[in-house]
């Protein structure tokens, strides 16, 4: 694999999901604000397939 | 001149519906749902219709039952609606052709789509509607959103008049989905055009009990012809009857139409006749063409069934020479598509015929553009011009697509266009639609705003494309010259070429974290040298550190409009200012003040944070550091990549000339890597205890574990670091937990599960495991599948490589865990049939199919039919195996019988036939027999020759069916029973997420009492169905209800149970869903699922006949008495709290009610297992 594929293509660091609000001991998972919570569940809502 | 507002088709069309209806019987379908969620929420609210009454909104089973209930409500004399598309209106044809032959005023709105082929499209075409021109509904057709709200009524009006059903049809997604400032038609303007005594006619001759008759009878030879002949009058009036509504509806929005409507030249010679929003583009492409003299045209049908000569020739300039028919279908086949047949019928017979030549145009969506109707009006200047032609598109198998002519230059009006790229739940998409609304409602420009997803739910990348113009805007195709381009996500510009649609001299954002002096070593160089050498004013802002400094987290989309507002210009900055701030205070003034206040600040930050880069001078000369040559597969270079890139429209037909069949290969989302994850799970070895959780959780497979051998362990890098394996038959193997750090989504849920005293997996940042993890990782999966484990334990199934994996699915997914796991455990003689949904969207939407196979080639073979169908499909597959291998059990019986057989071939044909059902063994005696059956053995013995050319069957299948609960609950519930009830020997997986998430959260009877979901807007008031206590009546059935979070051991051992029993198995798992608003965070979706079982909001059982016939319980309870508290899991997820946001006192009602019947329904449970 080449540099360039190293590269992300899509990163979600602005995802909605991803909202970093707080991080849980131990394993640093992050947990989201309510705002943004609800930001990803009307995403999806919008977003029909 | 009514209100101006900015809408979207469905909206409009909704709008003019509303009205008119009585009843609306609804289902959802994409793109039509919106539609009937927001004609449920007027109702909701309390909105009125011309009879004072709010619209009594009905969710049906499916769209067949949506055509009923809407068949028995017109019946009963109420005026009815309904909202559909695509294979939807397929199902109400039956209901169609009942509605006109009685007479019956209803509306179907329709944002029309194309049909599942060789492939499902959500996109838009005309090949549902066109698929029910021979039932004798009256066809409207609009072009634009404010075309949908005027002949929305309309279509309205003259049902009511004509007696006849109607469809009021337009482009899905280009109308449906596409913001335009409208006029708004009042329901005050348009109640003096009612035909107030055709409704009392209507309502006279409805089935009543005080004047009864009868309808539907059966009819004999005498006489049914006759009765379809006599109702000729209606038809024939139709026309004038929908010619005079659009005249006095004119009369009153000054916007006139006319059953068919000539655009252009009056002495025009080459003509296009054609439906929908192509007609814009059209009618743009031919002010093009004025200007240089041309004597061109176009028709543009609006009334297309009945179909009216008259109304035809009244606008059909007499100097024509030749005429162009665009059908938006295909019927392969056929001489010719319908509008091109309709049109060559007029003529047939006359003395003076012009050329008429027909081709087809924008199937699933493609963008039909003003070059490619140049090259219509091209081919028109041709002596002989090209028949049965294609545009937009490279035919180089039959030919048929025509030229473009690529210098085209629309005329410049003014208007400005842009692009946004946004990366999908960033909130740029709302931003957008926001910005139109600002500029559309309150200034005299025109707007226009399109929204291309890609087809991931979550995440993937979108792209807004917004035109503001002084003139009316008829671009109905996207912006490919654009004055304003940003790219909101910096990953982006790894992979697509942003800037190509920049004219020179045009503006390019890009939110990023680079310095502005050393901003060209992050730039591919294309991307510098097409900013120098085009002049481009390129701006930089760091939104992220911005909304992170302003308390918005990550949320970005404010800042991004701000900028744009400033830097576009299109209104003055304090009126942007002013604008945006009332439209903040409209949009989250309930969500709280903080969150108004960030959302001032971002307005205040974005509008002076950015900066100018200058452009050095040596950008012009930039070069492309050479590209490594991959070695990949011929599909993934040719295609996959090139679709990745977003140039799939660059493919030429023959691009898929070995797969006309629409059959693509497996595993190629391996080849993704989209790098998706802010952080990712970093081992740590000392603390890892090799339960194997994290691993069977994982809804992406990207997260595994590995067996090393001592010659393995050699070749590992150095940075590969095992430990010694711990468990029986693992003594001589180094074990190792292995992340992919470019396809893990980084949802966290394999962290937030670790049972490790101290946690063996702690989220890292990305970038940094990227760097260290991606080699190990690749070396990881050239490792051997080792077989010395219990493949049908928690621990043991994570040995062996998942045959589902990196799928589009949202992070923390909770559906995918378990097919993922039900792959680990059969996947290499796995059968699945996938109902339409999410898990068909996530497992196999082009070029990325997660599904994948082992190191033997072997894997699931996966295939979706339709949504309403998959029980039925799957049952097929099974008949379909089961009787070419009962052949070959029949071939194998002769063959032991036959003397001529050498006696080792017999001994492995007797093995076979002993043990070739039994789950454990069949593969190994199976691969005997094949290992046997060489040339040589076989020689020219004829029936050996037969059983190894049907080898492939020796192997027992495992036979799925999968899908959600609008599938199993709702539309395929008839087709879930009937298999179940077949007895044979197959397996239902139903994926509950309560609700229909693919198609935006429509509420399935599945959802409980309390939820909000579309269609529920208030709440669901009826408590959901019990799929699996139903399916228990039979008797014979295996069942069992499973959350994997809450028991991982009952999960798999369901799911082994469930295969091995040798008659119909059906499985019900609970899946959390992004779209529950679960406020932990999608990290602990896997954890929620015990929420749910320990507050008995889910319970946990299996059915097993087995246990019967031993004399035991065949019901086990799994789930223990409830001990947390109902209320406070109801209270961790927004699809319920909202409600006691909005409603508390019903939310208290509806959410005491959802206890009631969970504690029933465990006591019902209980009862059962005779505890």
């Amino acid at each position: 694999m080449d540099n360039k594929e190293h590269k992300p293509v899509e990163n979600h660091k602005t995802a909605a999901w991803a909202n970093v609000e707080d991080i849980k001991n131990g394993s640093n998972v992050a947990k989201p604000s309510q705002y943004q919570t609800k930001n990803a569940k009307e995403y999806v809502d919008e977003n029909e397939k | 001149m009514g209100k101006k507002i900015t809408v979207d088709g469905n909206q409009a069309a909704a709008n003019a519906a509303y009205p008119f209806t009585e009843v609306a019987t609804i289902y959802p379908i994409t793109p039509s749902s919106p539609m009937a969620e927001i004609t449920d929420e007027w109702s909701s609210k309390g909105r009125k219709n011309i009879f004072g009454q709010e619209v009594k909104v009905f969710e049906l089973q499916s769209e067949g039952g949506a055509a009923g209930a809407m068949h028995g409500s017109l019946a009963a004399g109420a005026l009815t609606t309904t909202f559909t598309a695509s294979q939807g209106l397929l199902l109400m044809i039956p209901d169609l052709y009942k509605m006109v032959g009685e007479l019956l005023p209803g509306v179907l709105h329709v944002s029309s789509r194309a049909l599942a082929t060789h492939a499902l499209s959500i996109f838009g075409d005309h090949q549902d509607v066109m698929a029910c021109r021979q039932t004798g509904v009256s066809m409207l057709a609009s072009s634009n959103a404010q075309e949908a709200m005027d002949l929305g009524v309309i279509a309205h009006l003259a049902a009511i008049s004509s007696r006849l059903p109607v469809i009021h049809f337009f482009d899905g997604f280009r109308t449906s989905h596409e913001y335009r400032d409208i006029e708004e038609i009042e329901t005050k303007d348009i109640t003096g055009l009612v035909d107030w005594k055709a409704i009392d006619e209507f309502r006279k001759k409805a089935l009543n009990p005080v004047h009864p008759v009868a309808r539907g009878t059966a009819q004999n030879p005498d006489i049914y012809f006759q009765g379809r002949e006599v109702q000729n009058p209606f038809f024939n009036h139709a026309p004038d009857i929908f010619a005079d509504y659009m005249q006095k509806l004119g009369k009153i929005t000054g916007r006139s139409y006319r059953p068919f409507d000539f655009y252009g030249h009056p002495e025009a010679e080459n003509v296009i006749i054609a439906i929908g929003s192509v007609c814009d583009t059209i009618k743009e492409t031919i002010d093009y063409l004025l200007k240089k003299d041309e004597k061109v045209g176009l028709i543009q049908v609006r009334l297309y069934r009945p179909f009216s000569e008259k109304y035809f020739f009244n606008v059909l300039p007499t100097s024509v020479k030749k005429i162009s028919v665009l059908d938006r279908t295909k019927e392969p086949g056929a001489p010719g598509e319908p509008l091109y047949l309709d049109v060559c019928k007029m003529f047939l017979g006359m003395e003076k015929q012009p050329v008429i030549v027909g081709g087809r145009y924008g199937l699933g969506s493609k963008d039909t553009t003003p070059s490619q109707i140049l090259a219509v009006y091209e081919n028109m200047q041709k002596h002989e011009p090209k028949n049965n032609f294609t545009i937009g598109i490279t035919d180089d198998v039959t030919y048929t697509s025509l030229e473009e002519d690529t210098s085209y230059s629309p005329v410049d009006d003014g208007t400005i266009s842009c692009q946004f790229w946004g990366l999908g739940s960033d909130g740029t998409v709302g931003a957008n639609k926001s910005a139109c609304k600002i500029i559309g409602d309150n200034t005299d420009f025109h707007v226009q705003a399109y929204f291309s997803y890609d087809s991931k739910k979550s995440g993937g990348t979108t792209v807004s494309h917004l035109r503001f113009g002084k003139n009316p805007i008829r671009s109905n195709y996207l912006v490919y010259k654009a004055d304003y381009v940003a790219c909101h996500n910096k990953s982006f510009l790894n992979h697509y070429d942003i800037t190509k649609a920049l004219k020179p001299g045009g503006i390019f954002v890009l939110n990023c974290d680079y310095p502005s002096e050393t901003i060209g070593e992050y730039l591919p160089a294309k991307i510098k040298k097409f900013i120098a050498l085009n002049k481009i004013r390129f701006y930089i802002i760091d939104a992220e550190k911005i909304a992170s400094d302003i308390g918005l987290g990550n949320r970005i989309n404010m800042i991004m409009q701000s900028v744009f507002f400033k830097l576009a210009k299109i209104i003055p900055e304090q009126d942007a200012i002013r604008l945006l701030k009332e439209s903040i205070h409209k949009s989250y003034g309930r969500k709280g003040k903080n969150i108004e206040e960030m959302n001032f600040k971002a307005v205040d930050r974005g509008m002076n944070a950015f900066s100018q880069v200058t452009v050095p001078q040596d950008w012009t000369q930039a070069k492309e550091e050479s590209e490594h040559e991959e070695n990949v597969p011929e599909f993934i270079s040719k295609i996959q990549r090139v679709m990745a890139r977003n140039e799939g429209d660059k493919l030429p037909v023959s691009a898929f000339s070995k797969m006309e069949d629409g059959a693509f290969p497996l595993g190629t989302t391996a080849y993704e890597k989209r790098g998706i994850a802010p952080a990712v799970p970093q081992w740590q070895i000392d603390k890892c205890i090799q339960c194997g959780r994290c691993a069977y959780v994982c809804p992406h497979a990207t997260i595994r574990m590995f067996l090393l051998d001592e010659n393995e362990k050699s070749k590992a890098p150095e940075s590969y670091k095992t430990k010694k394996a711990i468990g029986k038959g693992l003594e001589n193997y180094q074990f190792r937990v292995q992340v992919s750090p470019l396809d893990c989504t980084g949802c966290g849920n394999c962290a937030d599960i670790c049972p490790a005293k101290e946690k063996a997996l702690i989220m890292k940042p990305a970038s940094q495991e990227i760097e260290s993890e991606s080699k190990n990782w690749e070396f990881s999966i050239t490792l051997s599948e080792k077989k010395n484990t219990d493949r049908f334990t928690v621990k043991g199934s994570q040995f062996i490589r998942p045959l589902m994996e990196f799928s589009g699915a949202c992070p923390g997914c909770g559906e995918t865990p378990y097919i993922r796991l039900l792959t680990q455990l059969f996947g290499e003689r796995m059968m699945i049939a996938n109902a339409t949904g999410c898990s068909s969207i996530w497992g196999a939407s082009a070029p990325s199919i997660a599904y994948t196979t082992n190191a033997a080639g072997h894997g699931p073979s996966w295939a979706n039919s339709l949504y309403e169908d998959n029980a039925e499909y799957g049952f097929g597959m099974y008949l379909g195996y089961m009787q070419i291998r009962a052949r070959l059990l029949m071939l194998i019986n002769d063959a032991v019988n036959d003397t001529s057989v050498d006696e080792n071939i017999k001994m492995a044909f007797n093995d076979w036939l002993e043990k070739r059902n039994n789950n454990l063994l069949t593969q190994s005696v199976s691969d005997n027999v094949t290992k046997l059956l060489t040339n040589s053995a076989i020689g020219n013995n004829n029936i050996l020759m037969q059983i190894r050319s049907l080898s492939d069957y020796l192997e027992k299948r495992s036979v799925w069916m999968v899908g959600g609960d609008g599938w199993a609950y709702d539309i395929g519930y008839g087709g879930v029973d009937h298999v179940l009830a077949s007895g044979e020997d197959v397996n239902i997986f139903v994926m509950n997420t309560e609700v229909y998430s693919n198609t935006g959260g429509q509420a399935s009877k599945a959802t409980p009492t309390g939820a909000v979901a579309k269609f529920a807007y208030s709440g669901k008031e009826v408590r959901k169905k019990d799929l699996g206590l139903m399916a228990i009546s039979y008797g014979n059935v295996y069942v069992a209800q499973i959350a994997m979070g809450a028991d991982l051991n009952q999960t798999i051992r369901a799911m082994v149970e469930a295969e091995s029993y040798n008659g119909p198995s059906i499985i019900i798992g609970y899946a959390p869903c992004i779209s529950h608003g679960i406020k932990s965070g999608m990290s602990s979706s896997i954890h929620e699922e015990k929420k749910a079982v320990d507050c008995g909001y889910w319970n946990l059982y299996r059915y097993d006949p087995r246990l019967e016939e031993k004399g035991e319980t065949p019901f086990q309870l799994d789930s223990k008495e409830p001990s947390q508290s109902y209320i406070d899991f109801l209270d961790g997820e927004i699809r319920y709290s909202q409600l006691k946001n909005s409603s508390p006192d019903r939310a208290e009602k509806l959410f005491d009610e959802s206890q009631k019947h969970a504690e029933r329904t465990y006591k019902v449970y209980k009862k059962l297992s005779n505890n």
